[in-house]
């Protein structure tokens, strides 16, 4: 289930789309390096903005401190992509060459003609899996539909082609090979894992209380009925077979343990045949263990603690005051710099003109047309030097254009001004300057 | 799905796999063990224990129907083996003997 929506999260995330108008990219998320762009539905950043994606990252890391602290490593288990490939490969193994018994034996067994076809097919899935991998990955750095098409025409160029190897290359040899190996040796988590351990998260643990000492069923049966204790672990070793990691959670909480849950399953399901209670590996708190060995009642797993709250609500702030920073950037920006000298010219009808540069800049990645306006002095004339018929500024795309400006008045009193530029929608930038007469 | 003892157990009877079944679900006839197949639990922790590689999941075609049946009639008749008892002295000349089920299967149950 989580399978499938994380991987269908993945592969058709390039394909969403976004109407950003025209000559803007179509894709909902995209990383333009064309344009230096990067896209994620109503979200742009620019390159200058980098610090967004810092923010991103100190948020992503926060939110993985907080679920470690409720639920342990559960991010490893269940969404973290080396996971979701892992397990992806490992049910096309199972799919083409059976499950771990039978692929042991065949392992084994000398090599027929069935059994090559086996595995050439196995490689062949896992190489098929791993192209697409590379190819989606490459989609959210370039127009998804477009570049499908071209590839199904091979019409896309070597750089491409490149990268799709190296991602594909990786996808193989991690999620083929590698497997739990990147987890434990590759991955900074374990490492993490020592200082972040929270012994009241839901993480999985061993009853060790109730499971040893380890007997099989009957001669637990006998030791019980001579009054003496007995543990509920058979010692059928499923937990051990099921784990991904390859470690025996009954030896204590390790660092390598993905919290994935499938020792949890296999142990329920062997207790429910030989009629015990479900429950000897479970999503436990350290401390409900404790108890346990001490005999001490039982006390349910807190969701609300301070650490949980503080990490919630710096998590909280955060994306917040990222927010707050995004809605409020401006797309452009307006700036009038009065002449220095002469400051003021008055002409032989005894008007008095004064001239200003303005500057207005286009961050946008359409090109776009201002109208310029001035408020605080009445029945003055702005004239815009060298502007077309129609009085408007055009500005390309990341860019910026500077014009020189006069305002002509008959007033002869100083002034302030507010200077309006205003695009075809309606967004305007303002910026003060003066109007001097004497 | 269930694990057999399948033909190689007669007469080898070597009983490994006795001493590592968590749910002590093997019964002993006079010259081979059988499982139980409603009390195995599928753990497989028997299969590699065996010497003579005699247990297979059912599922497997070495392991057909017949043995199936057969460790779970005899299971119903034989008494149940909790500890490994003392093996035959041959056992080692019979492991993988061909035939053994229709030339030295013995019905009569085993002692415990």
């Amino acid at each position: 289930m989580l399978l499938c929506l994380c991987l269908g999260v993945y592969y058709l995330t390039p394909f969403l789309r976004w109407d950003r108008g025209p000559g803007e990219p179509s894709q909902a998320v995209l990383l333009d390096f064309e344009h230096g762009r990067l896209f994620a539905f109503f979200i742009e950043i620019w390159p200058q903005e980098f610090y967004f994606l810092t923010g991103l990252l100190i948020l992503a890391s926060a939110l993985l401190i907080l679920m470690n602290a409720a639920y342990g490593r559960i991010w490893c288990g269940f969404f973290c992509p080396q996971t979701v490939w892992t397990d992806l490969f490992l049910l096309v193994e199972r799919w083409i060459e059976g499950d771990r018994r039978e692929r042991l034996t065949k392992h084994e067994a000398p090599l027929t003609l069935c059994r090559v076809a086996e595995i050439a097919a196995k490689h062949a899935a896992w190489m098929i899996i791993s192209l697409a991998t590379g190819g989606s990955f490459i989609f959210y750095f370039m127009d998804a539909p477009t570049l499908l098409r071209e590839l199904a025409h091979s019409e896309v160029s070597l750089l491409v082609w490149t990268w799709i190897l190296v991602f594909a290359g990786t996808t193989y040899a991690m999620a083929g090979f590698a497997r739990e190996q990147v987890c434990i040796f590759m991955c900074p988590w374990p490492r993490l894992q020592g200082a972040i351990w929270d012994p009241q998260a839901l993480s999985v643990n061993y009853r060790d209380y109730r499971g040893e000492m380890r007997t099989s069923v009957k001669k637990a049966a006998e030791i019980r009925a001579r009054g003496e204790q007995a543990g509920d672990c058979i010692d059928c070793n499923k937990c051990v077979a099921v784990c991904p990691i390859g470690i025996d959670i009954r030896e204590g909480p390790n660092f390598a343990c993905i919290n994935c849950g499938l020792c949890v399953d296999a142990c329920d399901s062997v207790m429910a045949k030989i009629n015990r209670p479900r429950g000897l590996i479970d999503y436990e708190t350290w401390l409900n263990i404790e108890r346990g060995r001490a005999g001490a009642p039982m006390e349910k797993a807190r969701l609300l603690r301070p650490k949980t709250v503080g990490l919630s609500t710096f998590c909280l702030l955060l994306a917040g005051g990222m927010s707050l920073v995004f809605a409020m950037r401006s797309t452009g920006s307006l700036s009038v710099e009065h002449d220095r000298n002469p400051r003021f010219v008055i002409l032989s009808d005894g008007a008095i003109r004064n001239a200003y540069n303005v500057k207005i800049v286009n961050h946008g990645g359409n090109p776009r047309a201002f109208s310029l306006d001035v408020e605080g002095i009445d029945g003055a004339r702005l004239e815009i030097l060298g502007a077309p018929a129609d009085g408007k500024i055009s500005v390309l795309p990341d860019n910026s254009q500077t014009v020189r400006v006069t305002l002509t008045s008959t007033s002869d009193k100083n002034a302030h001004l507010r200077f309006l530029a205003k695009d075809e929608s309606d967004r305007s930038y303002v910026a003060a300057e003066n109007f001097v007469a004497h | 799905m269930a694990y057999v003892v399948t033909d190689n157990c007669i007469k080898c009877k070597y009983m490994d796999c006795v001493e590592v079944c968590p749910v002590d679900c093997f019964y002993v006839g006079e010259n081979m063990l059988v499982i139980h197949p409603d009390e195995c639990i599928d753990c497989g922790v028997c299969v590699p224990e065996c010497p003579a590689e005699a247990i297979f999941p059912d599922t497997d075609p070495i392991a057909e129907k017949r043995w199936l049946d057969l460790n779970r009639k005899m299971a119903e008749q034989w008494p149940n083996i909790m500890a490994k008892g003392e093996t035959p002295v041959d056992g080692d000349r019979w492991n993988g003997v061909a035939n053994k089920l229709a030339e030295h299967y013995s019905e009569k149950p085993g002692e415990v």
